[in-house]
């Protein structure tokens, strides 16, 4: 709407009152602030009913003109000549910096195509004064007033942002503008990581590009690279620098809480076709050295699909070594392994082989050698799984005083008093013991058809006929002729 | 050093050099070798036999005390009578080098691997640690022929069963007619466990008068099945024969089984000497996991021992026990904590021969308890303490460690632990404690350094009434790997 042209040169002397009171002398720069500038330091209320119409000063605002935006000191020497009013040192000000992609020549064009009006005082009203020069910088709100689509504020959620913000790339804001830049309401939200992928890339350049840059997805995405939303983002180098040492932040999906999702999250990763949902969502967290924590081979497609980790990238989320087995597993492991559970997913053989082959240091502690009798009596895990019980227990027990080749004595099993009575008890309930200390000579002493005191050592129900198919040699350790010959 | 060169090892080095010599002119793809020095210092004490005059001793009977209080046993009409008493301890500081060798290239499916071991002795006492003057082992050492199908080896290889963990020398075949079943035939001459040696070796003619003179020809079929998901099945049959034909040497079965539905798994395992008919083991678990931080087991097992053919030990009617146990774990949401805790008991079988008016004890309980908590971001503290009581043997056994994890997935640790034992049916006395200091260091992507020094005292012995555990005990190993890693990226991603 225009103002009367009745009134343009009292506006015009409204102005400059306005501008004698609040333009800074002449000798001071007028400050730098880092945010827009919200104070109008031209005292337009003072000028009130000079100037018919806001393009008097403000010619360039309809052609695009910047540089006469403002007026010139010397329109305000009209008025503040000294004679008819005091003398101002009127200097345009810095234009704002900004992200916006406003431009006041395209808007009244805009308008003037869709057969609308819009005064300056539209959006340059101060909110809830009518007066005529009642001015201030345009709040959003009053954009959103014809521009609200179907968001009601102004970073609500749903609002298309590129409508009235350039993409940050472009935006001439400083570091410190950058790093300023609000936040909306709905990136506070306890669920936002896992929800804050756009829908595409047209949605991100709508809504993410204002403010983010390309940077400020990698600082999580390793797998950047392979998202086309991310890719939409151009990168820039001060947000490079703002998430620059900044950790990335991988939360935790209550899947992985989930019963056994030890167990099932192969099934889960590798899907029907083996590769699943890897490249897609397990991606977005988890690179191929995740994985490999474990599963030490890698070869399985769903690893296989999973992005590497670059020197340059995010390094997804790191899995510590941690115990995937159930407690108790040393001495379950054996059914597992000899069922077909295929250890070889997390395992490398010699893994298996370190500790089989009875020589791993850190298997058994350092002290096993003082506790071990016992663990060989409860037989919780097998002895003989790793060792041979001649060349490895026997032949240290020999070595150590603890063994004996042909003579026995009750000395040794001083606990046992009747040792000469009770020690065919003890044989029966734990003979692997005894053969851990003694050669099949030192029972043949007494128990011998042929050179000892005779004792028969066989249980009830021996089955004499079988043991003699089965290796007569044995026999032939106590008896003079194999039974049954 | 004793020349114990075997065929198998003698064929492993032979075959070791062909592939890293002729891989490349062969347009090998690639080498991996990979090692391991292991030096250890192992410190103690023999128990030697000593003896007193009777007449000197006080008290009747056989047990009395000498002039000094110690227990001695006196059995008339000797003149002396006897006692073990430690003697001075001895040292030993054996290296061990592990060598694993793979080669690939020849063409395709085809790879060579062998799994080497040296021995030395760099200080001490060279009979202190078991098979140190065996200088040369060849854990490992085959051919392998693998396509999706089959995988035909040749050579030293692992035999992995119900059964057993031992290796073996000669062939097997593996045919996979779908992914979820293999059935493998294998065959050759034995290896006796831990040994990597025939059962004619002179390693155990050392220590066994009765050992047999003709090697053990083995026969095996496995079968690996997995009918539906959630369940996996195995079954396997080995015989073995002496060579000279007479008899056996064994002839075993072994089936394992092992069910999981949702948060239920369920174990079965059975082994059987057939030519004894002897039930070897039967066990079987129950585990459940309701959530993500319960862990509940109980199990259940009959064990008898088992003993190769070739000795007498079968005849003189071992029975062996049962047992019943249980068990719990529970963990932090956020894994800074975890507790677990076990209770098992277990019965020997009647064995017809208890001395009615002095039986021996004829059962046992454990008891076990651990925790783990990690107290910051870099700091962790273990516990566990395990109580076992019974027939033979009983510990009472805590310990203590203090982590802290530095850079790079290094850490050093801090370990308490103290212990008392009775062992082999003797009387003992006192307690050990133990401190120790422990670490990993990481020199590069490839290769580790790990060590250990621990000192133990054996304090508030009762002079010669056991053994005494004081003793020095350190380890250093290092880990490396150099070569291409078939089928993984580079380090540093691709």
């Amino acid at each position: 709407m225009r103002a009367p042209a009745a009134v343009s040169s009292l506006l015009l002397g409204l102005v400059a009152a306005a501008a004698a009171r609040t333009v800074t002398p002449a000798s001071a720069a007028p400050p730098q602030t880092p945010v827009q500038d919200t104070t109008l330091r031209f005292p337009h209320r003072r000028h009130a009913g000079l100037f018919p119409q806001c393009t008097v000063c403000h010619r360039g605002i309809p052609t695009g003109d910047s540089a006469t935006v403002y007026p010139s000191p010397g329109a305000c020497a009209n008025c503040h000549d000294g004679q008819v009013e005091p003398r101002v040192g009127w200097q345009r000000p810095t234009p704002l910096v900004t992200n916006l992609a406003f431009s006041h020549a395209h808007h009244q064009q805009s308008v003037d195509s869709a057969g609308e009006t819009i005064a300056c005082l539209s959006c340059h009203r101060t909110p809830g004064d009518t007066s005529s020069m009642a001015v201030s910088p345009p709040q959003p709100q009053l954009c959103i007033q014809c521009h609200a689509h179907s968001a009601p504020a102004h970073m609500d959620a749903a609002q298309i942002c590129a409508t009235c913000h350039v993409p940050l790339v472009r935006a001439p804001l400083s570091l410190s503008q950058v790093a300023a830049l609000p936040k909306p309401a709905d990136h506070d939200a306890p669920d936002w990581v896992q929800r804050h992928a756009p829908l595409s890339p047209a949605a991100a350049a709508a809504r993410c590009a204002v403010c983010h840059a390309r940077e400020s997805c990698e600082r999580c995405h390793f797998n950047a690279a392979r998202i086309p939303a991310i890719q939409a983002l151009q990168p820039d180098p001060r947000v490079a620098s703002l998430v620059r040492g900044r950790a990335p932040v991988y939360p935790k999906p209550a899947s992985h809480d989930s019963l056994n999702w030890q167990w099932k999250h192969g099934t889960v990763a590798g899907g029907a076709d083996g590769r699943g949902i890897a490249v897609t969502t397990c991606s977005d967290c988890h690179a191929q050295a995740s994985c490999r924590t474990c599963h030490r081979d890698g070869t399985t497609p769903a690893i296989q699909a999973l992005p590497a980790l670059r020197p340059d990238t995010a390094y997804g989320v790191r899995i510590p070594p941690r115990t995937i087995h159930a407690a108790g597993w040393l001495k379950d492991h054996p059914t597992h392994a000899a069922a077909g559970v295929n250890c070889a997913a997390c395992h490398s053989r010699t893994f298996c082989v370190d500790c089989h082959q009875g020589q791993k240091a850190q298997y058994h502690p350092p002290d096993f050698v003082a506790q071990h009798a016992s663990e060989a009596y409860n037989n919780d895990t097998q002895c003989t799984a790793c060792h041979s019980t001649e060349a490895f227990c026997r032949a240290c027990h020999l070595q150590t005083g603890r063994g004996t080749r042909t003579k026995t004595s009750a000395l040794f099993h001083s606990s046992q008093p009747l040792w000469l009575l009770n020690h065919g008890q003890a044989a029966r309930q734990n003979l692997e013991a005894c053969a851990a200390c003694h050669t099949q000579a030192s029972c043949t002493q007494c128990h011998s058809a042929t050179g000892g005191w005779g004792v028969d050592p066989h249980p009830p129900g021996f089955d004499a006929k079988r043991a003699a198919a089965n290796n007569p040699r044995s026999c032939l350790a106590c008896h003079a002729k194999v039974p049954g010959e | 050093m004793t020349r114990r060169y075997s065929f198998a090892a003698t064929l492993a080095a032979a075959c070791a050099g062909l592939a890293l010599a002729g891989a490349r002119p062969l347009r090998a793809q690639d080498v991996r070798v990979s090692g391991t020095t292991t030096v250890n210092y192992v410190e103690l004490r023999p128990l030697q036999m000593d003896s007193v005059l009777a007449a000197t001793t006080t008290g009747d009977g056989v047990i009395r005390l000498a002039p000094d209080g110690r227990t001695v046993q006196c059995v008339d009409p000797s003149a002396y009578c006897y006692l073990y008493s430690n003697g001075s301890a001895i040292s030993s500081a054996p290296a061990l080098q592990d060598l694993q060798v793979s080669a690939w290239g020849f063409g395709q499916g085809m790879r060579f691997y062998a799994d080497l071991r040296g021995r030395a002795v760099v200080n001490g006492s060279n009979t202190l640690w078991p098979q140190a003057n065996d200088h040369f082992d060849a854990l490992e050492a085959y051919l392998e022929f693998e396509r999706p199908r089959v995988r035909v080896r040749a050579g030293r290889q692992w035999d992995v069963s119900g059964l057993a963990f031992n290796n073996y020398d000669g062939a097997s075949v593996q045919v996979r007619p779908m992914s979820t079943l293999s059935v493998e035939a294998y065959g050759g001459w034995t290896l006796q466990t831990g040994l990597d040696e025939p059962v004619t070796s002179g390693a155990l003619a050392a220590v066994e008068p009765y050992a047999p003179d003709s090697r053990g020809l083995l026969f095996g079929l496995r079968a690996q099945a997995r009918p539906a998901p959630p369940v996996w099945l195995s079954a396997v049959y080995e015989r073995s024969t002496p060579q000279s034909g007479s008899g056996l040497y064994s002839e075993r079965m072994a089936a394992d089984g092992m069910f999981r539905s949702g948060g239920l798994t369920m174990d079965l395992a059975a082994k059987i000497d057939l030519a004894s008919a002897d039930l070897n083991e039967l066990r079987t678990q129950l585990l459940y996991v309701p959530d993500s931080r319960w862990t509940v087991r109980a199990f259940v097992r009959r064990h008898q021992p088992y003993f190769d053919l070739w000795t007498i030990w079968g005849a003189f009617g071992a029975v062996g026990f049962v047992e019943g146990g249980a068990g719990a774990s529970w963990r932090s949401t956020d894994g800074a904590l975890s507790v677990d805790g076990q209770a098992s008991r277990r019965h020997y079988l009647n064995t017809d021969a208890e001395v009615g008016f002095a039986p021996i004890r004829s059962n046992g309980w454990s008891l076990s308890g651990s925790g783990a908590m990690r107290l910051s971001p870099v700091w962790a503290l273990d516990a566990q303490y395990g109580l076992d009581l019974g027939f033979g043997a009983a510990k009472s056994q805590g310990g203590l460690t203090l982590r802290r994890a530095l850079r790079g997935g290094n850490s050093v640790g801090l370990t308490a632990t103290a212990f008392q034992t009775a062992d082999e049916l003797r009387v003992n006395s006192g307690t050990v404690v133990g401190l120790g200091v422990n670490g990993v260091w990481r020199l590069g992507e490839r290769s580790t350094i790990t060590g250990s020094v621990a000192d133990y005292q054996h304090a508030g012995r009762v002079p010669d009434s056991g053994p005494n555990w004081s003793q020095l005990r350190a380890s250093l190993t290092y880990n490396w790997t150099v070569g291409a890693e078939p089928g993984l990226p580079a380090p540093g991603g691709r």
